[in-house]
């Protein structure tokens, strides 16, 4: 892979001066809806009018992992109880765990699904259950990134459900079929991995 | 340049991992490729995908010399938009997006 150097030359058509070179320089370049700014990336800066004309292929990955720190917030209402079965699973798979894995269990079930490395089976099916039908009274609110965004639509088209509520609801209801109602919780040994990185 | 050189020209710059992102001073938000949710592999992909009716190129509106290309094949139910130049020894994307977005 091609590697640039700070201070390395190279020819760039700028939008203002036209044909020209740049120097590759270090530069915070923001996202042009203002949501983020990647620090101190190496850019091509027009030597005339000293504008970022182009950043190159290696800062990408600056680029992408400021990118995924962009999260939409999602507000849910669900059953007090939907909250509960968060609290027990948490507990069964760690004991010195406290609620704020919770919204992690979550989404790492919502990865799981949508990548079918879980079973998706019947996952829609889940909210025709008794256990489904309750008051909304309590608040749910997780921050996702586009990545996540993407795999709720996705379980959305697989599963058909109307909305981002019905995709927790029936994620929480997996929940409470796989760890909180069995003897022996599904996935334990791979969700206590996960949950290693919480303690 | 002809359709199929533009082709394996850009997949070699590509390959070798020489080339840059335009940039008009901010990082745009759409160009999925430049943000990092489009890896290089896929980027060929959707290159290797496009058909000949579905390239086009002009000359760049401020350097007449250099041809501007447009590539917008169709993959999995998505046309996509893929715009780019070369530009010593570089290939330049000027963005890669989902079309209609």
């Amino acid at each position: 892979m091609k590697i640039v150097k700070e201070g390395d030359s190279r020819q760039v058509i700028c939008p203002e001066c036209g044909l020209t070179h740049a120097t590759y320089q270090l530069r915070d370049v923001s996202f042009n809806d203002d949501s983020g700014l990647v620090k101190n990336i190496l850019a091509a800066v027009c030597n005339h009018c000293n504008t970022v004309v182009s950043i190159p292929k290696q800062s990408t990955a600056k680029v992408r992992a400021e990118y995924n720190k962009i999260k939409t917030p999602i507000d849910v209402r669900l059953p007090a109880h939907f909250l509960d079965i968060l609290n027990i699973a948490t507990q069964k798979i760690d004991a010195s765990l406290g609620d704020s894995f919770n919204k992690a269990l979550v989404l790492y079930y919502l990865h799981a699904l949508s990548s079918n490395r879980f079973s998706q089976n019947d996952l829609g099916l889940l909210l025709t259950s008794d256990l489904a039908k309750a008051k909304a009274s309590k608040r749910f609110s997780v921050k996702l990134n586009e990545k996540s965004i993407n795999e709720i639509k996705s379980l959305m088209a697989s599963q058909k459900l109307k909305n981002n509520t019905e995709v927790f609801k029936s994620l929480i209801l997996r929940i409470n079929e796989d760890i909180v109602q069995p003897k022996q919780p599904k996935h334990l040994a791979e969700l206590q991995n996960f949950a290693a990185a919480f303690a | 340049m002809g359709f199929k050189d533009v082709k394996s020209q850009v997949i070699i710059c590509l390959e070798n991992g020489s080339y840059d992102h335009e940039v008009r001073e901010k990082i745009d938000i759409k160009n999925l490729f430049q943000c990092g949710q489009l890896n290089d592999d896929e980027v060929i992909e959707l290159i290797r995908h496009t058909r000949g009716n579905e390239y086009e190129s002009s000359p760049h509106h401020q350097v007449s010399t250099i041809d501007v290309h447009v590539l917008k094949p169709f993959k999995n139910g998505k046309r996509w938009y893929i715009k780019f130049y070369f530009i010593e020894p570089d290939a330049m994307f000027i963005s890669v997006h989902e079309s209609g977005v």
